[in-house]
């Protein structure tokens, strides 16, 4: 571990990668306020530049750092102007808000940016500790257990889905692995199938043009059909940010909830498919039950405590979700898919085999969020004041940059016209289903493991040691996965199907009712 | 009748019928194996197969499940959450200006067609200039100014400093 984390500090520590984590905490948070541009679409219009630098380990650096940022960046507008960019974020405007209402923006801001740091840093502690030991157990796992596990990633995410509408996830699970099976792309499958003879598929969508397509062109669209969408929703008062400190009697009153919620959120964060949304809303709850009843009913109103519970918990998650995507290359987010796909489009190979072979990118990822959280916490406490006034960008600029950096971006990887085409119809595809209330995360998920999956299950089947599927049942942590991963796509299956028929049995007794 | 049509089901109807052309597609995929690796138990087909059937039960599955939300209010605080995210839906479609995203969709495949031939440079001018003008933006010096610094310092950051070559300006100009 002495040795990884040294190899981190040399990855880390070049002019080069501090000056690029420096800037990618800045891109990061500045595009991460503008409402409606959340971490996915940040780091997706992001990664043409991080393959444009060519050298991985610089790259995630970066990226990494765009990450945080964007995270901050969501955190600021939430209690600014009441308007979270992202889901994870929601939970920081809670009380967010209702302090800067009464004045107090700057304390919010300040607690918002401790909480981060220290959810950050934490989390990052962990991760370090945690690591090591996970990637070596990784290691021990062949191709049946990388199977299940696969699987068990993917249901994961169905299963963390919107209540009772799993069954939309895993639909759009198995089209995210549909798109997968577009050209070359298996080592079983030295022919390019679906591609109906057009020579632009052959060797499939360009995962960089799948991210575009599917995060930044619909957040995109989004903006033009809805004139007020990221528009200030709060009363519109310019709220002065007065005051940064905050008191001892406050930092001696949320010092246990940051602790808390740091290493609750770390740990859901590892969890497939429940990150930082779910650990935020979770933290919130947990701390306004432990509050003492004097101060639970300051929640909601500008509790110190329910603004530092959600912002420490979604930066550790965020950090924890780090955690399955370095040691077993899978992604339980959306977020960590796209860093995937900027990992693979960088030519290198997510799994267990990271930590040993590209030391450099494993542990320069990880220091980097030591480093970055501290960017963050200096360059944006003396920056906080000038923050509010560029979350004003027109959107009759802001659209057409979106769409325009985009468009580059996927045109700059592949030099390819017929790309862009391929994402303009992704594009509107994902607007109709975002529409239609679909998860799109899934769809990178599926994408992105939809040839390992195979080529995992291909290899097991043809290992000579077991006769086809007789893996499944031969190897006991394969078994265990897939038993694990089947009873949570079955569970809230069930339970909604219960709460259904509760429902009705209550509807059939206030008939007449409305 | 007409509410049985929501739009998931019209959703479900679209992906089973594409599932069912992916399933279609890939038995046939097994024309081109090899003889010799016709017997081997993993085969060019055989994940597309599974892919298929999955996909074509859960489109189903999409179809028949019932229409009203299964949404309970787990705490009063997260619903008013998903209000703030404001996602929206096609419940208020006709609030949408969905004409305004249907000429930037059109006006950016024409970008997409003319990038190479114009240069990078001029057609991006057109396409920034062009866009705010279709969002509603009047202020004609501020669009001219910010649709010609913006192509251009990036043309210069992508060639000199990413290192990489998008031709600027058409072929005869010879950039």
């Amino acid at each position: 571990m002495i040795e990884g984390i040294l190899t981190g500090l040399a990855a880390a520590f070049t002019i080069k990668a501090m000056l690029l984590v420096v800037l990618g905490c800045i891109v990061g948070s500045f595009i991460g306020m503008v409402p409606g541009l959340g971490p996915m679409q940040v780091i997706a219009i992001m990664i043409p530049v991080a393959v444009g630098l060519g050298d991985p380990s610089v790259a995630m650096i970066m990226l990494a750092g765009v990450y945080y940022g964007a995270v901050f960046g969501g955190s600021t507008s939430s209690i600014l102007i009441n308007a979270p960019g992202v889901a994870s974020t929601v939970a920081t405007s809670f009380d967010g808000y209702p302090m800067a209402r009464k004045g107090l923006a700057g304390k919010a801001l300040t607690i918002a940016a401790v909480s981060s740091f220290a959810g950050g840093t934490i989390g990052a502690i962990l991760l370090t500790l945690a690591a090591k030991p996970l990637a070596d157990v990784a290691l021990l796992f062949q191709s049946p257990e990388y199977f299940a596990v696969m699987i068990l990633g993917m249901t994961a995410v169905a299963a963390f889905g919107e209540r009772g509408r799993a069954y939309k996830a895993v639909l759009m699970l198995v089209f995210g692995m549909v798109l997968a099976s577009i050209g070359e792309g298996s080592q079983f499958a030295n022919y390019p199938r679906f591609t109906f003879g057009i020579v632009q598929i052959q060797d499939g969508i360009s995962a960089i043009t799948l991210i575009m397509g599917l995060f930044a062109l619909p957040e995109a669209f989004f903006l033009i059909l809805d004139k007020n969408r990221g528009r200030l929703q709060g009363d519109g008062e310019d709220k002065e940010i007065k005051e940064l400190r905050i008191n001892r009697r406050e930092a001696r009153e949320i010092a246990p909830v940051i602790g808390r919620q740091s290493l609750f959120g770390f740990l859901i964060g590892v969890m497939p498919g429940a990150g930082a949304t779910i650990a935020s809303l979770m933290g919130y709850a947990v701390e306004r039950n432990l509050a003492p009843p004097e101060k639970r009913s300051e929640f909601g109103q500008g509790s110190v405590r329910g603004l530092a519970a959600p912002e420490s918990a979604n930066n550790a998650a965020s950090t924890g979700s780090f955690v399955p995507m370095l040691t077993l290359g899978i992604p339980g987010s959306g977020t960590t898919a796209i860093l995937l796909v900027a990992l693979i489009s960088l030519g290198v190979t997510p799994g267990p085999a990271l930590i040993n072979e590209n030391p450099d990118i494993f542990w320069g990822i990880i220091i980097s969020m030591y480093f970055g959280n501290m960017v963050l916490l200096i360059l944006n406490y003396p920056l906080i004041p000038y923050i509010a006034k560029l979350l004003t960008v027109p959107r009759t600029y802001l659209i057409p940059f979106v769409i325009f950096f985009s468009m580059v971006g996927a045109y700059l990887t592949s030099q390819n016209a017929a790309e862009l085409y391929t994402m303009i119809i992704l594009g509107v595809v994902t607007t109709i289903l975002r529409l239609a209330k679909f998860p799109i995360a899934p769809i990178v998920i599926g994408f992105i493991l939809g040839i390992p999956l195979e080529d995992n299950l291909g290899r097991a089947l043809t290992d000579p040691d077991y006769r086809g599927y007789a893996f499944i049942w031969q190897r006991p942590m394969t078994l265990m996965f897939l038993v694990v991963s089947a009873l949570m796509l079955v569970y809230p299956m069930l339970e909604s199907q219960l709460a259904r028929r509760q429902r009705q049995r209550v509807a059939n007794t206030m008939v007449n009712q409305d | 009748m007409a509410r049985w049509f929501t739009v998931d089901r019209v959703i479900g109807v679209v992906l089973l019928l594409v599932s069912i052309f992916f399933m279609y597609q890939a038995l046939q995929l097994q024309d081109v194996i090899p003889p010799i690796f016709r017997r081997a138990p993993m085969r060019l087909d055989t994940m597309p197969k599974i892919i298929g059937v999955i996909a074509i039960l859960a489109s189903l599955v999409t179809i028949i499940a019932p229409s009203t939300a299964v949404r309970q209010s787990v705490d009063g605080k997260v619903k008013e959450a998903q209000s703030k995210l404001s996602d929206l839906s096609f419940d208020n479609i006709g609030q949408y200006a969905v004409g305004q995203l249907a000429a930037m969709v059109a006006m950016m495949s024409v970008y997409a067609l003319v990038l190479r031939p114009l240069g990078f440079i001029p057609s991006t001018v057109l396409f920034l200039f062009f866009g705010s003008f279709l969002l509603g933006e009047r202020r004609w010096l501020g669009m001219v100014l910010v649709a010609i610094i913006a192509p251009t310092s990036i043309w210069l950051l992508v060639t000199y400093v990413l290192e990489r070559k998008i031709p600027a300006f058409p072929s005869f100009v010879g950039f």
